[in-house]
């Protein structure tokens, strides 16, 4: 049962990353960015190349990790979106983001046989090795610790940057009305390259998490997109509290669904079901989204239509 | 001195040209209304002068700089500031994070400074500071938006239908404004004006577009003692 819970929240959190950095894509460039999953997989490798090296726990590599999917990041903004900011449609965005995704997760795949003949280890198929921390009894897996640490951390800087800084202002004021903000004489381009950053910087932090619970390849990120994009429609698109809300909510209840399904003997293969039906219950009780129940209060972010 | 100066200007969305061969300035501590009927291409012109539409050809030089490839935060920073008609401010903010967005280029000093020139031309704006702008009525929204360009210094405004939002007693108070703006912080103003008498009244020289091309150009009370232009396309 503690393994069920803390599988459930090491998920969770990995999700509420994900899901936070695909909600500031969404609400900059409208993007719905498939190749999420892939700057997780940029962090993975970021950190576990750097603990190779080194001989130290990808912990350890974590800030490196945020800083190299950050930059990746970045890089697809700059020269892929940015320059189709305004001009394209979305569904233009979203192949050009398919596009992306197949770009870098093939790009993995060079890298990972590249890695392998460099330091002989294996790079398909891995997994961390974790430390555990004895508490009343209980064998608490480090990356539980650790994610949860980094999700609190991460998130309340993100709110501090957003509400309590003149950059977060701007990012606030460009993500609601880019034009108006650029008349003000925010440069928009800068405001969202910042938020592209720090999109896939959250994605890669999630990411060095993925391999202490999972074996995982250049492909895994692919796997994780669509629980992301599930938590951040049932947040609420565009919402970034709503994104963190979904996240909890799609990764309790598909690790505990999946549970009970393997209690009466169906495979957890099938979990999927479970959950899609739980999103599909929760947009028709409240088509906005769960945060469509504090719209307009607190930390939600939403561009004007 | 010509603030700023139009020379012609063809501009538009994509393929579609919506102003042609548009020329016309701005000299200092003056207002410049744009009238025509509604689609005669006035608002596109605002949105041109400011980078936010396509410039097919012409020029625009603003205090004698050529700036018709500028992207808009950079005319923002020579001193052109844009008032568009709807969404000019920013409604999930508050008034103070408005505000502060638009001095977040200026030092606190200056910031500072500014704002107790804002405040002494819109004393109302002091117990607005911590409401959110979506709970505010129009006028104040209005209110909200002139400080926020007042507060980039500009030399230049450019409203697109202040008036718009506003009740029909609040349309006199406001284009008072405009002239306030002028006389007292002694910034030049174009002004796009649905209410052309009202507009032309309070205006030095005007700007009449018709379907994207200029009619007449010339002084403000010339336009308005012409009885056939007035009539045909402003309804007076």
């Amino acid at each position: 049962m503690l393994d069920l819970l803390v599988g459930a929240l090491v998920y969770s959190n990995l999700l509420a990353l994900l899901a936070v950095g695909l909600s500031l894509a969404l609400i900059t460039c409208r993007v719905s960015n498939f190749a999420q999953g892939d700057f997780a997989m940029v962090g993975v490798y970021a950190a576990y190349t750097l603990s190779v090296i080194a001989g130290v726990t990808p912990y350890a590599w974590i800030p490196a990790a945020f800083a190299v999917g950050g930059f990746v990041s970045l890089l697809a903004y700059l020269l892929v979106f940015e320059p189709l900011r305004g001009k394209a449609d979305l569904v233009t965005l979203m192949v050009v983001s398919m596009a992306l995704d197949m770009v870098i997760r093939y790009s993995l795949h060079v890298y990972a046989d590249l890695m392998q003949q460099q330091f002989k280890v294996y790079t398909r198929l891995f997994m961390f090795d974790d430390f555990f921390v004895e508490v009343a009894g209980a064998r608490i897996p480090g990356v539980l610790l650790a994610s949860t640490a980094a999700v609190v951390a991460l998130l309340a800087s993100l709110y501090v940057l957003l509400y309590r800084t003149k950059l977060g202002v701007a990012m606030r004021a460009a993500i609601e009305n880019p034009g108006l903000a650029e008349t003000l004489g925010v440069s928009v381009k800068r405001v969202f390259a910042v938020s592209w950053f720090l999109s896939g910087a959250l994605a890669a932090t999630a990411g060095v998490f993925l391999p202490f619970r999972v074996m995982v390849n250049p492909d895994t990120g692919w796997s994780m997109l669509l629980p992301t994009f599930a938590a951040v429609t049932v947040g609420g698109i565009g919402s970034l509290s709503g994104s963190v809300a979904g996240a909890y909510l799609i990764g309790l209840s598909e690790t505990v669904l999946a549970y009970q399904l393997a209690r009466i003997g169906i495979s957890t293969a099938y979990r999927p079901l479970l959950t899609f039906t739980a999103i599909i219950a929760t947009l028709l009780a409240s088509p906005k989204g769960i945060s469509g129940l504090w719209s307009g209060r607190g930390w939600s972010l939403r561009r004007r239509s | 001195m010509k603030l700023l100066e139009v020379r012609g200007l063809r501009a538009g969305y994509g393929q579609m040209e919506v102003v042609s061969d548009v020329a016309f300035e701005v000299g200092d501590r003056e207002i410049v209304a744009v009238v025509g009927p509604n689609g005669s291409g006035k608002s596109t012109l605002l949105k041109a002068v400011f980078g936010l539409c396509r410039i097919f050809s012409g020029e625009i030089l603003f205090k004698g700089e050529d700036v018709t490839r500028f992207p808009p935060h950079k005319r923002s920073r020579l001193g052109i500031t844009y008032l568009p008609q709807t969404g000019n401010v920013f409604e999930s903010l508050t008034v103070r994070e408005n505000l502060m967005l638009a001095a977040h280029d200026l030092d606190e000093s200056e910031a500072g400074r500014r704002l107790g020139g804002v405040f002494s031309l819109f004393p109302e704006l002091e117990g607005l500071m911590r409401r959110r702008v979506r709970t505010l009525s129009g006028g104040e929204r209005q209110i909200v938006a002139l400080s926020m360009s007042l507060l980039r210094n500009p030399s230049l405004v450019m409203l697109d239908e202040p008036t718009a939002a506003l009740a029909p007693r609040l349309v006199k108070q406001a284009l008072k404004r405009v002239v306030e703006l002028r006389d007292e912080a002694g910034v030049s103003v174009v002004l796009v004006e649905q209410n052309a008498l009202s507009a032309l009244e309070v205006s030095d020289r005007a700007l009449l577009m018709v379907s994207g091309t200029v009619k007449f150009w010339g002084e403000a009370r010339e336009l308005l003692e012409n009885r056939e232009l007035a009539k045909t396309y402003l309804g007076l």
